[in-house]
């Protein structure tokens, strides 16, 4: 009895590592040559929720749809402008029109040839009034939209418009298959059809989704056979998949990215890399509040906020400080704005200027009232709700009382943002490629649902805004983008705070990788598995 | 009988129509609209965009004129199409979800049945030992510890230390080359860890119902009487005592059938099981109106109507209920 007791956990012991299966230890040293095969597994948290990227908002969605459609242009590496689907194009001497030349030979996944009918219908789905689309917004500044041929597209503004361009590489969808139909419940949605490196193969909802290498892209057939999307909704579930190897890219947090993968066996598997996330975090201020009228009190709270302190401790070092609306390696930074080294006493000497005097407890008043304030943040972001934490210590220090509130997202937008009811707020915008940022900044955007929600109003910004829109000139639009942001600077409407880094682990069995400006997806068709490390076969005809 | 059944399915009616009612109420009061929640502070949806999305949707009808619409619909079954962009039927993205959230559910009831009713019979025997002690802890333990904790810590123990379990989701990478038996093999991996997991918490109730009721059977006259009649322990307990402190259980087991069909989020998030738990937070999120509605509606009505059966169990068993 005593013996068969005692077999028990030998036993069990024996089963539990008797199955556990052996690694091949694979030396990821050798770059090898590129070769065409392998599969590159990715995981998302949300499942994407529509593949024609004009319906949908998520981010997953135009993750998958990147690999599926093409643009007109597209950026490369260091954000300038190439062509995608057109070859070249030329803008009309009064800059009012542009002529795209678009490629020859171009087909869609179904083999139909690519024209400038797609072209025109793409534009013509996304102005329809009927269509639920975000993206119309750039669309309807067009005049005119013109098919000179097969292979020749013309539009028209009634003003120069910069933006124009670069709107046009929102993805163009085959209207041999749209036309006629309601683009709303078209099997595409679910089943997509495009002219980009992969075509879709098979979504298992809830699971994963699965592209295969296009091997008529005319850029070429990518190398990776096959790009499979996993959705994983949990990050810590994400995470542990990636430590068992059986994710081959994601983005890591910075406390993953410092602390976690810091040990040699992940070192051994997997690359990682980084570069300045398109995105900011800042402190805005509501303009209308009495003391926050006052571009002292302002700048005052940017001295006093220590900007390297929260990059450090909550960012673990994994962010640049920043200092407007830009990121450093675009062509619209300006490095020459005025800058708020943390000082204490230059905040005080601010406020004092500004009307406040410390009062017998210590805090600030103005006129017999104290200085306190709201700190508005959205639930679920645990960096942004510690650096309000780090603020209020900091505010505190000099005799500002925050109170910080948390709040679920749809009611922080609906009830506080929209109806202007904050004093100060932490949130981030993305960085757009092209500098426009006439929507956050111009004055004449404060109503409901406008971006300007802090009302922050400068004529000379105004005037800048248009003019930077309305000229196609490069130099021009750095003049005019550097002005704003040294007025930006000087007002602190906002104190910026910071730009992450995007940090991404990639199993090292992949080659050709090169971080840029643009991020590391820009050349993802020329990626590759040398022959020797490839991990999973991909020979064999996929059934469809 | 006849007559206190339709009593009772008559009774459903009004009750469905409340439920719906208030839900319809609830979900559309709560801050946020479909279809832009994703695009709120994005500079490139300007107001215009948003009134047309609004209006795509029906959503700049008074309320009481989108309720009517939609009860106009759900009373010929039609559930509607999703607000998600995805714009699919309702009843296709619930249909798809629900045979992995059944699966798991049913597992994971027979589980804590199979585990559970022993434990509670052994506890009740053997009320106050050293192993009864140990059990209840365990139990509770079981009811006491965070799932998702759990679960992460199953995760790293057979997932990336031991590589005997997969993470997450419910198919390997290549399950479709896999032949019928490796299939159900790589499936059963995959859900083992779910399966344990989500039992474990169930086992509390189930165990401790079954202890207190064969308590409650066992000081019973005639189990007294069938001791005097000289059989021996084995027989009482099984023969006279379990029969009658199994019914309450029984019960339980018929309260659960809506159950069946809801899914934990936290739970189906971190194995990354696409179902109803899900879905549903997801409608939530994106304020999937049309979908929430469903699994509502749905969930509803199954309550009501294993309540129902429950009801008439009883009433099959106990003459005094049918008066009622």
């Amino acid at each position: 009895m005593i013996v068969r007791i005692a077999l028990i956990p030998v036993l069990s012991f024996l089963l539990l590592f008797g199955c556990s299966q052996k690694k091949d230890i694979t030396l990821y040293e050798d770059t090898g040559t590129p070769s065409y095969g392998d599969t590159i597994v990715t995981a998302s948290i949300g499942e994407p929720s529509n593949l024609i990227p004009l319906l949908s908002t998520d981010s997953p969605s135009h993750e998958v749809a990147s690999f599926i459609y093409n643009g007109l242009v597209k950026y490369d590496k260091d954000l300038n402008v190439i062509g995608d689907l057109a070859e070249s194009w030329k803008f009309s001497d009064d800059n009012l029109s542009i002529t795209f030349f678009l490629r020859r030979n171009v087909k869609w996944h179904d083999g139909q040839p690519f024209t400038a009918r797609d072209v025109m219908y793409t534009y013509k789905v996304t102005i329809n009034p009927r269509t639920p689309t975000a993206y119309s917004g750039d669309f309807l500044l067009v005049k005119k939209a013109e098919v000179l041929n097969d292979y020749t597209f013309r539009v028209t503004y009634d003003k120069p418009f910069a933006p124009a361009l670069i709107s046009w590489s929102i993805a163009i969808l085959p209207r041999h298959l749209l036309e006629g139909k309601d683009i709303t419940t078209s099997p595409l949605t679910r089943s997509p059809i495009g002219t980009g490196p992969y075509k879709f193969h098979q979504w298992i909802p809830g699971d994963r989704i699965i592209l295969v290498a296009n091997e008529n892209y005319f850029e070429g057939k990518p190398y990776i056979e096959r790009y499979i999307m996993r959705i994983i909704p949990d990050s810590a579930t994400m995470f542990l998949e990636l430590k068992r190897y059986s994710i081959d890219m994601m983005g890591l947090t910075p406390l993953q990215a410092v602390k976690q993968t810091d040990y040699p066996k992940f070192a051994r598997e997997y690359a990682k890399y980084r570069y300045l996330s398109f995105g900011y975090v800042y402190m805005g201020y509501n303009l209308r509040h009495t003391f926050f009228k006052d571009k002292r009190v302002r700048q005052a709270l940017s001295y006093a906020i220590n900007k390297r302190e929260i990059i450090d401790g909550i960012l673990l070092g994994q962010g640049v400080e920043a200092t407007g609306p830009f990121k450093p390696d675009m062509w619209a930074y300006n490095k020459r704005v005025r800058k708020f080294e943390f000082s204490k006493e230059k905040a005080l000497q601010l406020l004092e200027e500004a009307g406040f005097a410390k009062g017998s407890d210590g805090r600030l008043y103005k006129n017999g009232m104290p200085f306190e304030f709201t700190l508005l943040v959205n639930q679920g972001n645990d960096v942004r709700i510690r650096c309000a934490e780090l603020i209020q210590k900091r505010l505190s220090d000099i005799g500002i009382k925050v109170n910080i509130r948390v709040i679920e997202w749809a009611s922080f937008i609906n009830e506080f943002i929209d109806k202007r009811n904050f004093e100060a707020v932490i949130l981030g915008w993305s960085i757009p490629n092209d500098p426009d940022i006439f929507d956050i900044w111009h004055s004449s955007k404060q109503g409901v649902k406008e971006l300007n929600f802090i009302g922050f109003e400068n004529r000379e910004v105004d005037e800048l805004l248009v003019r930077a829109r309305h000229t196609l000139k490069k130099e021009e639009r750095q003049r005019y983008y550097f002005r704003i942001q040294e007025i930006l600077a000087e007002e602190q409407p906002y104190t910026f705070l910071f730009i992450p880094y995007a940090n991404i682990a990639i199993h090292k069995r992949f080659k050709g990788i090169e971080p840029a400006p643009a991020g590391i997806m820009h050349n993802f068709i020329k990626w590759y598995v040398p022959e020797g490390q490839r991990r999973y076969i991909t020979h064999a005809p996929l059934s469809h | 009988m006849l007559r206190y059944l339709i009593k009772r399915l008559l009774f459903m009616v009004p009750m469905l129509l409340g439920i719906t009612l208030i839900s319809f109420v609830v979900i559309h009061l709560t801050p946020g609209e479909p279809g832009i929640l994703d695009a709120e502070m994005n500079p490139k949806v300007t107001k215009e965009v948003r009134e047309r999305i609004r209006s795509f949707y029906g959503l700049d009808k008074p309320l009481h004129m989108q309720y009517y619409l939609w009860l106009k619909r759900i009373i010929k079954l039609d559930f509607g199409i999703s607000f998600a962009p995805d714009r699919r039927p309702v009843i296709d993205k619930i249909t798809e979800r629900l045979p992995i959230t059944i699966t798991i559910n049913i597992f994971s009831m027979a589980l804590i049945f199979i585990v559970g009713i022993p434990i509670g019979i052994y506890c009740a025997r053997y009320k106050d030992t050293p192993l009864d002690k140990f059990l209840t802890a365990f139990v509770f333990a079981g009811y006491a510890t965070p799932t998702f904790w759990l679960a992460l810590l199953m995760m790293i123990l057979f997932g990336v230390y031991l590589e005997l379990l997969p993470i997450s989701g419910i198919k390997s990478f290549h399950f479709h080359e896999l032949s019928f038996v490796e299939k159900i093999i790589d499936m059963g991996k995959h859900l083992l860890l779910p399966v344990c997991i989500s039992a474990f918490g169930g086992l509390a109730g189930i165990s401790r119902y079954m202890k207190s009721s064969l308590l409650e059977v066992l000081r019973q006259e005639y189990i007294t009487t069938a001791y005097a009649k000289g059989l021996s322990e084995n027989i009482v307990l099984k023969k006279h005592a379990l029969r009658n402190a199994l019914l309450p259980v029984i019960t339980i087991l018929g309260l659960s059938v809506p159950g069946l069909i809801g899914g934990s989020v936290i739970f189906e998030s971190i194995f990354s099981i696409p179902g109803m738990g899900q879905l549903f937070y997801m409608s939530v999120m994106a304020r999937d109106y049309p979908t929430i509605m469903g699994i509502l509606v749905i969930g509803a009505f199954l309550t009501l109507l294993g309540n129902l059966l429950a009801d008439i169990f009883y009433a099959v068993a106990d003459p005094r209920i049918r008066i009622g």
